[in-house]
């Protein structure tokens, strides 16, 4: 038995692979494939490190994803594991000459000790006795620049110096690639690189179906899927974010959030893409210069450099513009919800609705009648904002 | 029986001033001084300056005042005139008090000639025996920023610079209180300075009381009202009223609106930055008023250096952290509509309410239906 692992990494068009996979699944049955487990409930297959990690007894460590994703405790993560090991054993028998692919991004960032990688191992491989795992990696400046979108959609707020700071410093391309070769062994692990001179065609679906050995004639190609969001869009959810928590329970996204970036990125004011800073792109390659070095040296040895192609860059947007039309957008939320053409919540939904500083409203009445200056009102909006972002991711 | 007008002039305390006359109406009938509010709500008085220009058959000045006063057509205009003149006459047949006290920061703005000063006065005369003026005028750097707040409220959705280089607001107070002198004299003109140094007791109600004759013993002093707007609440209230005027066409309020003046102060921090001019801002005042307060210090203040000490600088931050707390501003209030702590609206008021498209410069009061034709009208 024969099975493929797509572990991603974040931001490197694991979206759009996904979105392939779902579409083609018909044809693809037809080529020999089945995408995902029989149990997997998403396009991207999260039980599966959370059943690796459950193996060691361990759990997601942040609380928030391990609610997104249904398994906050280790209860629960055993219960995936359960489903996953269930499904493992039987798909042999249920899909004798079918070629098993499993995709999730959260693969990569979720087990990042030896142990855990050779946990995911062991429960497949205990099933299939062909492994492959394949690793897309992007040049680091454009990783974090498509990140920081990625962090916010999620829910977090954070300043995009903050979080270039941060994710800068987590950055080893190297040791992740060393990590996993050590973990399932140099044969069976294939790194691949999102650089157009590299990918077959110059096209990821391309490249990736090349490495699974799926011809592409008469399949759809998706279009790009997951486009980063603006930096108008940016500005109004890292505010929104520091007040609305996005998850508020196991699988329970809060209602407050329901359907917000959807409206904010379908605003026509809502069109500048996210660039980083010459210096912020300066200290990101400067950071990961050594460790890229690494990894061409040992693995992609004939590249001249292992990223070729210029980072997507342009002169530096000028924030007061961008805040001024995030305002804007905000405006025309305000003007929706008030008219309720858009965004009505009912009895359940706010029954469940969260605020990160809910003490803040809960000496205000509606607007129509209460007196301006009630109480003594200390540090500023922002400021207050920004003490209630959520952890560094 | 004689009458003390106080006629402002605007964001120079007049709401502070009309609360306290309408707080401490029965205790001021006491000391001999009537105070009668005649329109609920309203502090300012600003019947009497229309019945004043109603008088001599001229209409408030500007549309905008107009439709704000329902004053857009001349025989209904003087009909209003008429009627808040009878019911002055009504009213002042039963005052026996030696003085009556009359406030309206709209005089001021409106009677901008000799002649509609006249009229007012000769109204006055008609059923007082002697009239005096006061009026308060305050440091030009102090008013553009508190007129910048005011014309914000109203709905517009000027700039700070804009509207400093437009020369709407009239800074020069030389030119006005030239009119005011002729027409009503100096002896019964009484100009009063806005400055801590100037007022009684660095007080702005204990002046007035002092410049009336009235004791403040006993009498309830209300806390300031009427004060500006921080500079992140002015910043996204002028965002609002880019897509929202504050009142329809017809001069009702505009449903979409209604409230949010009061959210946005209400959760504006205390100590969010203030408005300010830049340095710039305050030389191209300094350049305009100049020589007018010179002029008026040589007459009214020959004791003091200069009409007004120096305003004080407000350092101010950076426009995009303006912009973060006014945005951060705009991000409460929705969620707060959307968790139904901000009232949406019923299905009559979505049907009234009215938007304008961005651009352009808004008066605050929503298009004629007939001027919005080939506009992207979104709501209704």
């Amino acid at each position: 038995m024969k099975a493929i692992v797509h572990i991603g990494a974040p931001k490197t068009g694991s979206s759009s692979i996904q979105a392939f996979l779902e579409m083609n699944t018909k044809a693809l049955r037809k080529q020999g494939f089945r995408f995902g487990l029989d149990s997997n409930t998403r396009i991207q297959h999260v039980e599966v490190p959370i059943a690796a990690l459950a193996r060691l007894g361990r759990v997601l460590k942040m609380t928030d994803r391990g609610m997104r994703y249904g398994a906050p405790d280790l209860v629960s993560a055993q219960a995936v594991l359960k489903t996953v090991t269930a499904d493992l054993a039987a798909y042999p028998g249920l899909y004798p000459d079918s070629t098993l692919i499993l995709t999730a991004e959260h693969i990569m960032p979720w087990l990042g000790e030896v142990d855990e990688i050779q946990s995911l191992d062991a429960m497949l491989s205990a099933h299939f006795d062909t492994l492959t795992y394949v690793l897309y990696l992007r040049n680091p400046v454009d990783m974090v620049r498509s990140s920081f979108s990625e962090r916010i959609r999620r829910g977090a707020s954070r300043t995009q110096d903050d979080f270039v700071t941060l994710r800068t410093a987590k950055i080893d391309q190297f040791v992740i690639v060393s990590r996993w070769v050590e973990g399932v062994g140099a044969d069976r692990f294939k790194v691949r690189l999102l650089e157009p001179d590299f990918l077959t065609n110059g096209d990821l679906i391309a490249d990736f179906a090349g490495v699974c050995g799926i011809p592409l004639a008469g399949l759809d190609i998706p279009p790009r899927m997951n486009e980063a969001l603006t930096a108008e869009a940016v500005e109004v959810l890292n505010l929104f974010n520091a007040r609305v928590p996005q998850i508020v329970g196991v699988n329970t996204v809060n209602p407050l959030s329901r359907g917000v970036i959807n409206r904010i990125m379908a605003h026509p004011q809502s069109k500048t893409p996210i660039l980083l800073t010459a210096e912020q792109s300066a200290g990101i390659a400067a950071a990961t210069a050594e460790s890229s070095e690494k990894l061409r040296a040992a693995y992609f040895p004939d590249r001249k450099a292992l990223y070729i192609a210029a980072p997507k860059s342009g002169v530096a947007n000028e924030r007061a513009e961008i805040l001024a039309r995030a305002l804007e957008i905000a405006v025309d939320l305000f003007v929706d919800l008030r008219s309720e053409r858009w965004g009505k919540l009912d009895a359940d939904d706010l029954r469940t609705a969260k605020l990160n500083d809910a003490a803040a409203e809960t000496d205000e009445s509606d607007g129509k009648g209460g007196k301006p200056g009630k109480g003594k009102r200390k540090g500023r909006a922002a400021g207050r904002a920004k003490a209630a972002r959520q952890p560094a991711p | 029986m004689k009458a003390i007008v106080h006629i402002g002039a605007p964001k120079t305390g007049s709401s502070t001033i009309q609360e306290f006359l309408f707080k401490n109406t029965n205790a001021l009938a006491v000391q001999g001084f009537r105070f009668r509010r005649n329109v609920e709500g309203r502090g300012s008085q600003f019947e009497y300056p229309l019945a004043a220009l109603a008088s001599i058959g001229k209409l408030l000045p500007g549309v905008e005042e107009q439709t704000r006063y329902s004053s857009t057509d001349p025989d209904i205009h003087k009909a209003s005139g008429a009627a808040i003149e009878a019911e002055l006459a009504a009213n002042r047949a039963c005052w026996t008090e030696p003085v009556a006290l009359f406030s309206s920061e709209h005089i001021y703005p409106w009677m901008k000639s000799v002649k509609s000063i006249k009229a007012l006065d000769v109204m006055f005369h008609r059923y007082f025996d002697h009239v005096t003026y006061i009026l308060y005028i305050r440091n030009q750097d102090d008013l553009m920023v508190s007129e910048y707040s005011e014309i914000l409220k109203r709905g517009s959705n000027l700039r700070l610079q804009a509207l400093i280089d437009m020369g709407t607001i009239k800074l020069d107070y030389e030119l006005r209180v030239k009119l005011w002198l002729e027409a009503v004299g100096r002896d019964r003109f009484d100009l009063r300075l806005m400055e801590q140094g100037f007022l009684q007791d660095g007080d702005l109600v204990a002046d007035y009381a002092i410049a009336c004759g009235f004791s403040l013993q006993g009498l309830k002093v209300p806390p300031r009202i009427n004060e500006s707007l921080s500079a992140p609440a002015a910043e996204a209230l002028r965002g609002f009223n880019e897509r929202i005027p504050q009142l329809l066409s017809d001069g009702r309020p505009n449903p979409l609106r209604v409230g949010l003046l009061d959210q946005l102060s209400r959760f504006s921090p205390d100590d969010a930055p203030k408005l300010a001019l830049s340095p710039d801002q305050r030389a191209q005042i300094a350049e305009l008023v100049g020589p007018g307060n010179e002029k008026l210090r040589r007459v009214f203040f020959p004791d003091r250096k200069s009409l007004f000490l120096p305003a004080a600088e407000r350092p101010q931050p950076p426009r995009t952290e303006i912009l973060e707390q006014a945005l951060d501003l705009a991000t409460r209030i929705i969620i707060r509509l959307r968790l139904g702590r901000f009232a949406v609206l019923g299905d009559e008021e979505r049907m009234m309410a009215e938007q304008r498209a961005p651009g352009g410069i808004s008066n605050g009061i929503a298009e004629e239906p007939r001027n919005r034709k080939g506009r992207a009208r979104r709501n209704g």
